[in-house]
């Protein structure tokens, strides 16, 4: 299997890769490519942000950096809003726990990710297993 | 690899660059170099970097970290973009850090 690749529709752009994080940032150029292409208004800042996050947490804690595991991220634009999923192949995680926790203190060097994506507005949920995230945004 | 000067004992260190997850491991050891030479007052010049992620974040605080806490030092960041002042806003670390 290719080590990135990237398929499009009008509306959707899906990418598949090995866990690596040069393959984040070339998961991340793609995105806004296709964003760049398209007429939506949207902070491509908040995006590309949340987006990091996502990936982040997919090939850091998900996959735990294996390169032979591999992330899938589609990001969908319907009518209203825009749609991501990112999923790994990790077990999984505690998001339950995870989302209940008080924000990290501002000395703490890490633990901030989901709780990023939520202040930039993106409504999110797991599946049960805590390895597939999915992120929703309203866009104009 | 950051541009780096020094006047009247300050680093001013300008990566250039996204401070994102693939960079991270090559601007902490610039970062060490820097404050295991023995500088404690350090300017990072954010023109040029557009992005930083939470990998980024946690990587300046821990700098800060070891300059304000263990030696005294200071970090200011500066010419920050509009957004990344807003990402420092919304994680509440703009009382953090000086940026200017």
């Amino acid at each position: 299997m290719e080590d990135f690749f990237c398929s499009q529709t009008g509306s959707s752009i899906a990418c598949n890769f090995a866990s690596s994080l040069v393959n984040i940032d070339r998961t991340v150029d793609a995105v806004k490519n296709f964003l760049d292409r398209r007429d939506i208004v949207i902070s491509q800042f908040e995006l590309v942000f949340v987006l990091r996050e996502a990936l982040n947490n997919a090939v850091i804690h998900g996959n735990d950096n294996d390169s032979s595991r591999r992330v899938d991220c589609t990001l969908r634009l319907a009518r209203n809003t825009i749609n991501i999923t990112v999923t790994d192949q990790g077990k999984g995680f505690d998001w339950r726990r995870q989302l209940g926790r008080t924000p990290v203190a501002t000395s703490t060097t890490s633990g901030r990710g989901l709780n990023a994506m939520l202040r930039y507005g993106f409504a999110m949920r797991f599946n049960a297993a805590g390895n597939t995230l999915y992120l929703t945004k309203k866009i104009r | 690899m950051s541009h780096i000067e020094r006047k009247n004992g300050v680093v001013t260190m300008k990566p250039g660059i996204d401070i994102v997850a693939s960079q991270c491991a090559g601007l902490k050891q610039e970062f060490l170099e820097i404050i295991n030479g023995g500088e404690n007052k350090i300017i990072i010049d954010l023109a040029g970097t557009e992005m930083i992620d939470s990998s980024g974040i946690g990587l300046l605080i821990s700098i800060r970290n070891s300059l304000v806490n263990y030696g005294g030092g200071e970090i200011e960041l500066l010419n920050l973009s509009g957004d990344l002042k807003q990402l420092f806003k919304v994680m509440k670390l703009d009382n953090h850090f000086k940026i200017s």
